[in-house]
């Protein structure tokens, strides 16, 4: 049965979802369970040089190659499925996994891959403290765990973005629209933080027990609007790991894996705890790799 | 006619605005702040949490005296309750704390961003420094502090969690009844001596503090 659309704009309007059937089958793909190592929530992202004047990378000649990622935050049900125990504060089987450091991060990727019969990408060696693990300026050591994590190369198992891939995905990729936030101006519209997350809308002054007050915490995934990508909570809910130690941004250069050495992973993308700034898809945060949190998660990409 | 009636209108007008005014003092006078909460009143910055238990803000000499407050706990786990700037940063903090039992410490509290720090300048009651380091002592406004940093690792911030510092600034000599003053400006430049940086300025009040089951009130202001 079809239902006649108003004379007038039926028109534009078909036009507008022709164009954006076309810009999506041109540049997202949706994955296919072809080989049968993608799984169906996982997006291939078209890559090339950022659009987003809003990026950090907008213009620096960096570019960024293909790659799968997921739709979503690892939810605690997925977690649990690979890891067998749920580290969150806020249970939920739909809810992202939290307060797990960016070494739990990467032992998930390793065994998830395994479990699904990939390759996996990270080589950790627990035994060996990891030089280029530097102690923070200011405070000293923080991260008394530095297992020497490298890089498989080759291996196509699950692994954490790095910054560049999570920015360019977060930027909405050759989608860009160009938002501060991902997937919107607005940052109701896409984001989980510290104002919208709780029982009531926060107004005022960031105040820690005006939050634990309000009983602010993780929402299931997907619960906002998505980017341009299809990409939900890139924006807030939960902070995402990425690969890189945080220090100087590269520029000029293919798939950048961030500094050589440091004293803090980078995080991405804002969570439920922090102000809107952080949830910008420029702001660039980082924490020890052994810091975790009950706003701290992470997403995990494929190669294409 | 219409020279009467201009007067006529212009009194109204007077009665009207001063009544008005007077009913939102009294509003913003009987306003009350249950458990939690954030805002202004009277031009000063106010905020309250209550973490178990319960606790009640009150403004009762706000219309008088704009940084007034009052605040009454009750077997509270935590509470943190006061009235000063939504921007603080160098000033001379004026005080009287009028009554208060049941209480902790009651400091001039306050952040800053980039670096993030949380500070305290006690000055009634002891803050617990068990577990921070001493750093000296220095003298303002006729009393002497003593000095402590203390490390804070994954606690919430601004930026979610983060590994951040505290400054503490220990006297607690202050009497019931008397002014004060705080000359912040003070303790924020020996604390930059120490390598203690601050950032950029949020809220700074003048903090009630109490926690473990306790039970007190508090009623003070701050100019």
């Amino acid at each position: 049965m079809h239902v006649k659309e108003p004379s007038g704009t039926s028109t534009p309007m078909k036009k507008s979802f022709l164009l954006m059937a076309v810009l999506l089958v041109a540049n997202v793909a949706l994955a296919m369970p072809a080989g049968g190592a993608v799984p169906d929530s996982f997006i291939l992202v078209k890559g090339g040089t950022f659009k987003n004047k809003a990026s950090n990378y907008y213009g620096k000649g960096v570019v960024v190659s293909d790659f799968y990622i997921d739709k979503y935050d690892v939810t605690q049900k997925e977690w649990i499925e690979v890891m067998g125990n749920n580290p969150s504060q806020f249970k939920g089987d739909n809810r992202p996994v939290e307060t797990v450091s960016w070494y739990d991060a990467i032992e998930y990727c390793n065994k998830r891959s395994i479990k699904e019969g990939l390759q996996p990408y990270y080589r950790i060696d627990r035994r060996s403290k990891d030089p280029n693990n530097q102690p923070d300026p200011k405070f000293g050591e923080l991260d008394h765990i530095k297992w020497t994590v490298t890089i498989n190369e080759g291996a196509n198992g699950y692994r954490l973005p790095t910054e560049a891939q999570w920015e360019y995905a977060a930027s909405g990729g050759q989608l860009s629209q160009g938002y501060t936030y991902s997937g919107s101006d607005n940052i109701d519209d896409v984001a989980w933080y510290w104002r919208n997350s709780g029982d009531n809308t926060l107004t005022g002054w960031w105040s820690w027990p005006a939050i634990a007050q309000n009983h602010d915490q993780t929402q299931p995934v997907g619960s906002k609007k998505p980017n341009e990508l299809g990409l939900y909570d890139m924006s807030g809910n939960v902070r995402e790991w990425c690969w890189d130690w945080r220090g100087s941004l590269a520029s000029n250069v293919a798939d950048p894996r961030g500094s050589q050495s440091g004293f803090g992973k980078v995080w991405k993308g804002g969570g439920w705890m922090g102000v809107a700034f952080t949830a910008a898809v420029a702001f660039r945060g980082s924490l020890a790799a052994n810091g975790s949190g009950p706003d701290q998660g992470f997403r995990v990409v494929l190669s294409p | 006619m219409q020279a009467s009636s201009f007067v006529a209108s212009r009194v109204q007008k007077s009665i009207f605005f001063a009544v008005m005014a007077t009913c939102s003092a009294m509003a913003a006078n009987a306003q009350t702040v249950q458990n939690n909460g954030t805002g202004t009143n009277n031009g000063y910055y106010y905020s309250l949490y209550t973490s178990s238990g319960s606790a009640s803000m009150t403004f009762p000499e706000a219309g008088t005296y704009p940084g007034n407050y009052a605040i009454t706990w009750s077997g509270v786990g935590d509470m943190v309750g006061g009235k000063g700037w939504s921007t603080g940063g160098n000033m001379s903090v004026g005080y009287n704390v009028g009554s208060a039992s049941g209480y902790n410490t009651i400091s001039v509290y306050g952040w800053t961003t980039n670096p993030l720090v949380e500070y305290y300048i006690t000055e009634l009651g002891s803050l617990y420094t068990a577990n921070a380091t001493y750093k000296g002592s220095m003298t303002s406004d006729g009393h002497s502090y003593s000095t402590y940093e203390h490390l804070q690792v994954n606690q919430p911030s601004i930026e979610g969690t983060a590994t951040f510092e505290q400054y503490l600034d220990d006297w607690g000599g202050a009497s019931i009844g008397s002014n004060y003053t705080v000359t912040t400006g003070n303790h924020f430049s020996h604390w930059q001596s120490l390598g203690m940086n601050l950032g950029s300025f949020n809220y700074m009040i003048l903090a009630t503090e109490a926690y473990n089951g306790a039970s007190g009130e508090v009623n003070a202001t701050v100019w």
